[in-house]
C-alpha cells in the first residue's frame, strides 16, 4: 500500500496484528549533502509531551519504558505498542535539517523522502509513504504518525513541517528548547568525585528543568574541549562515529580522476586505570570489546566504503571509570593520503548529553594518520578534546600522546 | 445531550428537539499547525429537490451567493483560516421557510485550491459539523469527519431531509476528488 499525504491506515487490524512496527526512513539522493536527523514525540491527548522525555533525538535514543527505539543511525524507530506509557496517544516522526536555515538548505533539495512501515516481527511491509519533496522550503518535516483511535493504533502520513526547523516543532508539541544555539554548554556542575554505591538519596527532582539542546557542539579550533557530566547511574554507552565522503570525490571531475576512493580506518589507543594500555584497531583484527578490558569495540571494519554510515567505536560507559584516557584516530591503510577530499567528520554520541562533532580541518597529505579527539577521565566526567593532529605512523602518535613508550616500558616490567 | 453520529448515522430532528423550526449548522476544522499554505475550508449548501437536483443555480448557497433567493438558508461567512475559537463557518436554515419542494438540503465542505496547494481532509485536524438548535443554542447532533476523511478535497458532511413530515439529519461524510466543481457537478449546478 503506498499512502498519499493526509492519508491513514490501520495497524492494528492489519492481519495478523503487529506487536511492534518499524518505520525506515530514506531519502533520495541518498548522497545528499543535507545533514538528516529523525527525532520521535510521545504526546498525550493533547498533542504535548508529558516532559522533555518524550522527546526521542539523537542525544536521547529510547522512551522510557522503551516504547519508542530509536536505531544509532536515525533510520528507523521502532515501535512495541506494549510498552508504552499509559497516556501517550500519539508518536511524531520528524526529519529534521541539521542547520538547515543558517545555511540556506531546504527538502526541497531532496526529491524525495520515504517511509516503510513494517512489522517488527516478521519484517513485513506494511505500507510505504513516498513523498515528493521538490520545492518544499521546510527544514523541519513531520514524516508521519502513529496514534490511537477508538482502542486502534493507526498511522497517517503527513508530509508537512517547518521552515525554521526542529525548534518551531518541537515547541508545537511542548518540548522545551534551548533557542539559543550560541550558547556555550553549561560548564560541567562540581565533578563527581569518582564512583559512588548507588545510595539514591538525592531526590531526582533535585535537578533544576533544563531545557533539552537541540544544537550539536562542534569543536572547532584545535584545543578546545568540553566536558560530558557524569550522570548518577552513569555514562551510557559512547558511540564514536568516524564517516567520510565515500561518494566518489567532487562531482562529475572527482569520479574521473578517481577520487573519493579514499578508505578510513577508525581506531584509538588507550589507556586504563590500571597502567595497561593498548590500540583497538582493524589492523591486526584487535577489535576490542565492550565486556572485557579495554570496554572499547571498533564495530566492524567498512573496507567495502559500501555503508554510509562510517566505522564505529563503542565505549562501554559504565566502565569509564576503568579507563584513564583514549585518543581516538583515523588512518588511510592504503592509496595515497588525501584528507581534503575525505571531508571527514567525527560525532560522538552518547544518550542524554550533547552529540559532539569534530571535522577534520587543516589537512596534511605527506601523513597517514590523524589523532581526532582525545577522551579523557576528569574525576569521572569525560573531557573531550579536539586534536587534529597528523603523524607518519603509529610510533609517532603513541611518542606525541605519551602512550606508546609507557605502555612499552611498562610490558618489560 | 447532543448525540455524535458516525459516518452514515441519522437521527430525527424533531424528536430530538421538539417545536424546532430555525437549527444553525456549524462547520468546524482545525487551523495549519505547521508552515505552508493555510487550510481554506468552504461551507456550501445545495437546496435539492426529489432528484437530488438543485432546482436553479440559486438554491447553491455559498461564499459569493450567502443567501437563498427564499430566504431560508443563509451563509454566515467565509473563514479563510479555521483560526479562532468554536465555528468556523455557519449556514442558518430557518425549516419552516424551506420550499416545499426541496426535499433535501446538503451540507458540503471543499478545500479551496486543493489541488494548488497539494491539499486534502486527511492533512485537516479535528474537522466536524454540528446542528444546533438555534431557540437556546443547545447542540443536537454532531459528527466528528477526523477519521473518516482521507485523500478527498471536497466532503458532504451532512444532510438535512424530510421524512414522513420531519427533518432529520443524517451524517454523510462521502468524499470526493475535485473539490468544489466537483460537488457542483454532483448536484446539477452549471459552472
Amino acid at each position: 500500500m503506498e499512502l498519499q499525504p493526509g492519508q491513514n491506515f490501520s495497524i492494528t487490524k492489519h492481519s495478523p496484528a503487529p506487536a511492534a512496527v518499524t518505520i525506515a526512513l530514506s531519502w533520495e539522493p541518498a548522497n545528499t549533502p543535507l545533514t538528516l536527523d529523525s527525532s520521535a514525540f510521545a504526546l498525550n491527548a493533547q498533542s504535548k509531551v508529558r516532559s522533555d522525555d518524550d522527546f526521542i533525538f539523537y542525544n536521547q535514543l529510547t522512551l522510557p519504558g522503551g516504547g519508542i527505539q530509536r536505531a544509532e543511525d536515525g533510520r528507523t524507530f521502532t515501535v512495541t505498542f506494549a510498552k508504552l506509557p499509559a497516556g501517550i496517544e500519539r508518536m511524531v516522526i520528524a526529519l529534521t535539517i541539521d542547520q538547515g536555515q543558517q545555511r540556506g538548505q531546504s527538502f526541497g533539495q531532496l526529491t524525495q523522502v520515504r517511509a516503510e512501515i513494517r512489522d517488527a516481527g516478521n519484517q513485513a511491509t506494511l505500507a510505504a509513504f513516498p513523498l515528493t519533496t521538490r520545492a518544499m522550503p521546510e527544514t523541519a518535516l513531520i514524516v508521519g504518525e502513529f496514534y490511537l483511535r477508538n482502542g486502534e493504533w493507526k498511522f497517517r502520513a503527513v508530509g508537512q513541517g517547518f521552515v525554521g526547523g526542529l525548534g518551531p516543532l518541537a515547541k508545537q508539541y511542548g518540548v522545551d528548547v534551548a533557542d539559543d544555539a550560541e550558547a556555550a554548554p553549561a560548564p560541567p556542575a562540581p565533578p563527581a568525585p569518582a564512583p559512588r554505591p548507588a545510595a539514591s538519596s538525592s531526590a531526582p527532582s533535585a535537578a533544576p528543568v533544563k531545557p533539552i539542546r537541540l544544537e550539536k557542539i562542534t569543536l572547532e579550533k584545535k584545543g578546545s574541549s568540553i566536558s560530558l557530566e557524569k550522570k548518577s547511574h552513569g555514562f551510557d554507552d559512547l558511540v564514536i562515529n568516524l564517516n567520510w565522503n565515500q561518494g566518489g570525490g567532487k562531482g562529475f571531475f572527482g569520479r574521473l580522476t578517481g577520487g573519493g576512493k579514499t578508505d578510513l580506518d577508525l581506531g584509538c589507543l588507550f589507556k586504563l586505570r590500571d597502567g595497561r594500555a593498548g590500540a583497538v584497531q582493524a589492523l591486526g583484527n584487535s577489535f576490542g570489546s565492550l565486556q572485557n578490558p579495554p570496554y572499547i569495540q571498533l564495530m566492524g571494519d567498512d573496507r567495502s566504503g559500501q555503508s554510509a554510515q562510517g566505522e564505529f567505536l563503542h565505549i562501554n560507559g559504565r566502565q569509564w571509570d576503568q579507563l584513564d584516557r583514549v585518543v581516538v584516530f583515523a588512518l588511510i591503510y592504503e592509496g595515497a593520503p588525501n584528507w581534503a577530499e575525505t571531508d571527514a567528520v567525527v560525532t560522538i554520541q552518547t544518550p542524554n548529553q550533547p552529540t559532539l562533532e569534530i571535522r577534520l580541518d587543516s589537512h596534511r597529505n605527506d601523513q597517514r594518520m590523524c589523532a581526532l579527539v582525545m577522551l579523557e577521565n576528569e574525576r569521572g566526567n569525560i573531557k573531550v578534546t579536539k586534536l587534529v593532529e597528523y603523524f607518519l605512523d603509529h610510533r609517532f602518535l603513541d611518542q606525541a600522546y605519551g602512550f606508546g613508550l609507557r605502555w612499552v616500558a611498562g610490558s618489560k616490567d | 445531550m447532543a448525540i455524535s453520529l458516525n459516518k452514515g448515522g441519522r437521527l430525527s430532528l424533531n424528536k430530538e428537539a421538539p417545536g424546532l423550526s430555525k437549527v444553525l449548522v456549524g462547520l468546524g476544522w482545525d487551523a495549519r499547525a505547521t508552515d505552508g499554505a493555510d487550510f481554506d475550508l468552504d461551507a456550501s449548501a445545495f437546496m435539492l429537490g426529489a432528484d437530488g437536483k438543485v432546482r436553479s443555480d440559486a438554491d447553491f448557497i455559498f461564499y459569493n451567493q450567502l443567501k437563498s433567493s427564499c430566504g431560508s438558508v443563509e451563509h454566515t461567512g467565509d473563514n479563510l483560516t479555521g483560526a479562532g475559537e468554536g465555528d468556523d463557518e455557519v449556514i442558518k436554515v430557518d425549516l419552516n421557510k424551506v420550499p416545499a419542494d426541496v426535499q433535501k438540503i446538503a451540507f458540503t465542505v471543499t478545500i479551496h485550491e486543493a489541488d494548488q496547494r497539494k491539499q486534502n481532509f486527511g492533512q485537516v485536524g479535528n474537522a466536524y459539523i454540528r446542528v444546533v438548535n438555534a431557540d437556546g443554542n443547545s447542540e443536537i447532533t454532531r459528527y466528528d469527519l477526523a477519521e473518516d476523511a482521507s485523500t478527498e478535497t471536497a466532503m458532504i458532511f451532512g444532510e438535512l431531509y424530510r421524512h414522513s413530515g420531519e427533518w432529520r439529519f443524517t451524517a454523510v461524510g462521502q468524499g470526493y476528488a475535485g473539490g468544489l466543481k466537483a460537488m457542483c457537478h454532483q448536484y446539477g449546478i452549471n459552472i
